[in-house]
């Protein structure tokens, strides 16, 4: 892309802001429609139908039914964080956006950022933030307790995220997320490379993005609505958004960071120069990206339920985190062995699948999530 | 011997993924509708005109009052009836009515779906309410009908037994 456009810096800043905000709505709508045709393939129903080319215009209206709707805000309410927290929530998914790399280091708004992992722990953080100040203004107890789980996951499970990240930028050699796109491009993918970290990934950004089965800042039969409780209309219609949005940016996370984001799979080759390459880059990272919502939606409709908060916490301190650490200690032991980044060896997933086997089998002898009972007398 | 490591998850896993590919149970309502019992007790009362006498039994039996009948004496000193007709917003469809004809003159219709725009349309008079030879009649309390009335769609028969579904074809509106 040699342009005067793209090579001036602002002209490249204006085009990806408007791009990553736009294709995330434009994504946000699609995947709206299919996930709703989806899931109810699972449930043996067709789901909706009727308003347009296989029911897609029922987005469009139920968007509309929620722009138009009364927009309530409680009496006794914070007005100003009442209606800040929802902007609070959407624009760090939006800006998660900018840091993927779509085609090559160019093609995206900051894909090569030096710091492009701690970019993404520190701006998917700011979500909580979003929510417990949605509780907090309510003034409703269960929306607040609805932001308290928002937090209390977040605090949980960005523990083993985090530690299953620099598992990631140990074995690239670098932080920068097209950096580990070109690593992955050399080595083969991560999902292979670290299937360990690649599940404690998975697992808790699934908790972080409240989704099924750890949607606790919602859980809409203990707790109402959770922090949704006193939001209607267009805010409601946001809060909504935004959970869809979040299960969009987590497939791209995984599809990159695991999966070799717009690499061809394996050895065959890199991509080729100019628009061609772009629009294949493109298409690539596009289709594992479905495929890991595919695999989302799967899991989503198989646990329609919730584990217990305590079986919940403990599956996050004493199930996830060890496993990290762990699975830190031997990348970190073969990154210093064979050394990382382009050294790194492809073999090296020989030891690491069966490690990853063998790990969790003996974490399943010795954690377990309190057999189906709660134990009266420690809480007397 | 060893715990929790994901199989009940994997399990569970599958059985949703053998769902995703059966066919949808959904039936499209207003272009496909399934059979109804041969004993469904319709929203509407069907009135043989011939088999009538005009002894009000089903009036006298119609806990809610609704069914409206007059009648006049005849030459050969039997009842015509000159006004014959039922309120079916206040009918609970419960036949009563049906069950007190002794000359089995009444029926309900096999209709369900009878949506108007006012309540005085639901007032159906003598003509909306007499038998004609296309008239469906329910087999409800009348067990000789059950022989000339489809065969009800049970959703359960496709599973196993391997039935297709059979939908009655869309009505065309009056």
């Amino acid at each position: 892309m040699e342009s005067p456009l793209f090579d001036n810096w602002w002209g490249h800043w204006g085009v990806f802001t408007a791009a990553c905000i736009f294709g995330a709505l434009t994504l946000l709508l699609v995947f709206l429609w299919f996930d709703r045709r989806y899931w109810a393939r699972f449930q043996i129903r067709v789901g909706p139908n009727r308003y347009g080319p296989g029911g897609f215009f029922q987005v469009l209206a139920d968007g509309m039914k929620m722009a138009l709707k009364e927009d309530i805000i409680p009496d006794r309410a914070d007005k100003v964080l009442h209606g800040i927290a929802p902007i609070l929530v959407m624009f760090p998914v939006v800006a998660l956006f900018a840091i993927i790399p779509y085609a090559n280091a160019r093609a995206g708004l900051v894909p090569d950022l030096n710091i492009g992992l701690i970019y993404i722990v520190a701006i998917s953080s700011v979500v909580g933030i979003g929510l417990l100040t949605a509780g907090w203004a309510s003034s409703n107890k269960y929306s607040l307790l609805g932001g308290m789980r928002a937090i209390a996951t977040i605090v949980s499970y960005e523990f083993p995220v985090v530690l299953a990240l620099i598992g990631v930028g140990l074995m690239a050699g670098t932080l920068s997320v097209n950096g580990i796109v070109e690593a992955q491009e050399q080595n083969g993918w991560f999902i292979f490379m670290q299937p360990l970290g690649f599940l404690i990934f998975f697992i808790g950004m699934m908790a972080e993005i409240s989704r099924s089965p750890f949607d606790f800042a919602e859980c809409e039969s203990e707790l109402g609505c959770g922090v949704n409780t006193e939001y209607s209309g267009l805010r409601f219609g946001i809060f909504q958004m935004v959970e869809f949005m979040e299960g969009i940016f987590m497939a791209f996370l995984v599809a990159t960071l695991f999966l070799g984001g717009y690499s061809f799979p394996g050895s065959l080759g890199t991509l080729p120069e100019g628009a061609g390459g772009t629009i294949l880059g493109i298409g690539f990272l596009m289709l594992k990206v479905f495929i890991v919502y595919l695999v989302l939606g799967w899991i989503k409709c198989t646990m329609p339920g919730r584990l217990r908060i305590d079986q919940w916490m403990g599956f996050a301190w004493k199930g996830l985190l060890p496993l990290a650490v762990l699975n830190i200690f031997i990348i970190a032991l073969e990154v210093v062995a064979f050394g990382g980044g382009a050294d790194f060896p492809a073999w090296a997933m020989l030891i690491n699948i069966p490690a990853c086997v063998l790990l969790i089998l003996l974490w399943s002898r010795l954690w377990n999530t309190g057999g189906g009972r709660v134990d009266v007398r420690a809480i007397r | 011997m060893f715990g929790p490591y994901g199989k009940g998850i994997a399990k569970g896993l599958k059985v949703t993924l053998t769902n995703a590919f059966r066919r949808p149970i959904t039936t499209q309502y207003p272009e496909e509708r399934l059979t109804t019992s041969k004993r469904i007790r319709g929203v509407r009362l069907v009135w043989d005109k011939e088999r009538c006498t005009g002894c009000a039994t089903c009036a006298k039996s119609c806990l809610q009052g609704n069914i409206f009948i007059q009648t006049s004496r005849g030459e050969n000193n039997d009842y015509i009836v000159d006004a014959f007709s039922l309120d079916s917003a206040r009918c609970i469809f419960c036949g009563l009515c049906v069950e007190s004809c002794p000359y089995e003159a009444l029926f309900l219709s096999r209709e369900y779906d009878i949506v108007e725009y006012g309540r005085e349309k639901l007032m159906l008079v003598r003509d909306q309410l007499t038998r004609t030879p296309e008239t469906e009649c329910s087999a409800y309390y009348r067990p000789e009908l059950e022989e000339q009335l489809p065969e009800q769609t049970l959703l359960i028969d496709r599973e196993h037994k391997g039935i297709h579904l059979t939908f009655s074809s869309p009505k065309e509106s009056k």
